[in-house]
């Protein structure tokens, strides 16, 4: 039985769905907060459940449930130089673009670049190089050694806000503990390592960064 | 303060309501294996996840009627106590369940009447529509789970899914011989 004829589908004529004209639209901004939208809802929930639903839902009840996977980890992978990284979603504030650097004198710091405005805030711009060896581009980008990558990640933690600029952002992804790879001790040039471990992804390795270890050197390195 | 939800069953014109911390999932009114030693008020069983759930039908305790079989008719999965302190699930079938509601935005209404206070009855509350009398599935149900028990000396193990499979093969035997 055609259902959304008998009741009469204004949202797909003349509602959202359909071309805008409905005299309640201004009000309700979209026709699911409409009465009409709500009460044909309800009439069509009181229809008999199709056999195929039925038997559908009958399978997928009695079928062993997965296993509870372990809880994934929420992470952005990105790129520094020719290597992949990855820190914690929720160590990211932001992400913005290329800013000015601009340049501390008297700045013996091996990770401190420099500063940077960020909406209004001067945060530490920093470098992971001297700990991470990531290799250098050999396309014109980095002939220069002052060239700054064009993406710049705000991190935080406690409080603490740092800018690490960074080639390339790929993108949020869930990582199941158990992808991670813990021997990889090669990368890492500083003791404790900053890289808790490697995984794979898309053909290439990407370095988990232990984020509690970064925050602890960033700010050793400030002093 | 505990913030409590309430899951709506409506069933006619009547609103009840469920405490939803008892509750582990909800589930579309699948056909249930059937038995003709069941007692009144017993649905069926389910078979959930491989463990076979008894199912009873809070219209007929509610209503004295068979719950109508529709897209917001639904299986709504508990966790109880079983009489030997286990850890058991149920399952409540039950109509016009497609609404929860937070305690907290409704009205608590006085007790009006005794002569309506049942033992399974918890508190009415008010929106601004209707009346919601939160019921308590325990008491509810306990006469007709205890019965359920005694329909078959391995029921207990039945219900938990521990069961040896010539237990199973008891429940499958009645529902053919019907």
């Amino acid at each position: 039985m055609n259902f959304e004829w008998r009741i009469g589908d204004c949202w797909n004529r003349i509602g959202v769905y359909g071309d805008q004209s409905c005299p309640e639209l201004p009000p309700v901004i979209h026709c699911r907060n409409c009465e009409v939208y709500v009460s044909a809802a309800r009439v069509l929930l009181e229809r008999m459940p199709s056999d195929s639903y039925l038997q559908q839902w009958t399978q997928l009840i009695q079928d062993a449930k997965a296993e509870n996977p372990s809880p994934s980890i929420s992470i952005v992978i990105f790129r520094l130089e020719t290597e992949q990284f990855a820190l914690p979603t929720q160590v990211i504030h932001h992400i913005t673009d290329l800013r000015t650097v601009h340049r501390l004198p008297h700045n013996k710091s091996e990770c401190l670049t420099g500063l940077v405005n960020v909406q209004g805030e001067l945060l530490l711009c920093i470098s992971l190089s001297k700990v991470l060896p990531y290799g250098q581009t050999t396309d014109e980008e980095s002939t220069s050694s002052h060239r700054i990558p064009p993406r710049l990640m705000v991190i935080q933690a406690g409080g603490e806000r740092w800018v690490l600029p960074v080639n390339e952002i790929f993108g949020m992804y869930q990582l199941h503990p158990a992808d991670i790879e813990y021997d990889s001790d090669e990368l890492s040039l500083s003791e404790p390592s900053l890289v808790k471990g490697t995984f794979r992804w898309k053909n290439g390795n990407v370095h988990l960064l232990d984020e509690a270890q970064l925050f602890k050197y960033l700010k050793r390195s400030v002093h | 303060m505990y913030a409590m939800l309430l899951l709506l069953l409506k069933i006619d014109q009547d609103q009840y309501g469920l405490d939803c911390r008892s509750i582990v999932e909800i589930i579309p009114c699948v056909p249930l294996r059937k038995s003709s030693q069941a007692p009144s008020g017993v649905a069926g069983w389910l078979n959930y996840h491989g463990l076979t759930v008894p199912v009873i039908d809070l219209c007929v305790l509610l209503r004295g009627r068979s719950c109508r079989i529709r897209f917001s008719s639904r299986i709504i999965l508990v966790h109880y106590r079983s009489k030997s302190d286990h850890e058991r699930f149920l399952g409540l079938l039950c109509e016009g369940v497609t609404e929860a509601k937070h305690a907290s935005d409704l009205k608590k209404q006085s007790h009006a009447s005794e002569r309506f206070s049942e033992l399974f009855y918890g508190d009415t509350f008010a929106d601004e529509e209707s009346l919601i009398q939160q019921i308590h599935f325990e008491p509810l149900v306990a006469q007709v789970l205890n019965a359920v028990s005694t329909l078959n000396p391995n029921a207990d193990m039945l219900i938990d899914g521990s069961a040896e499979s010539s237990a199973d093969e008891n429940i499958m035997d009645e529902a053919n011989s019907i």
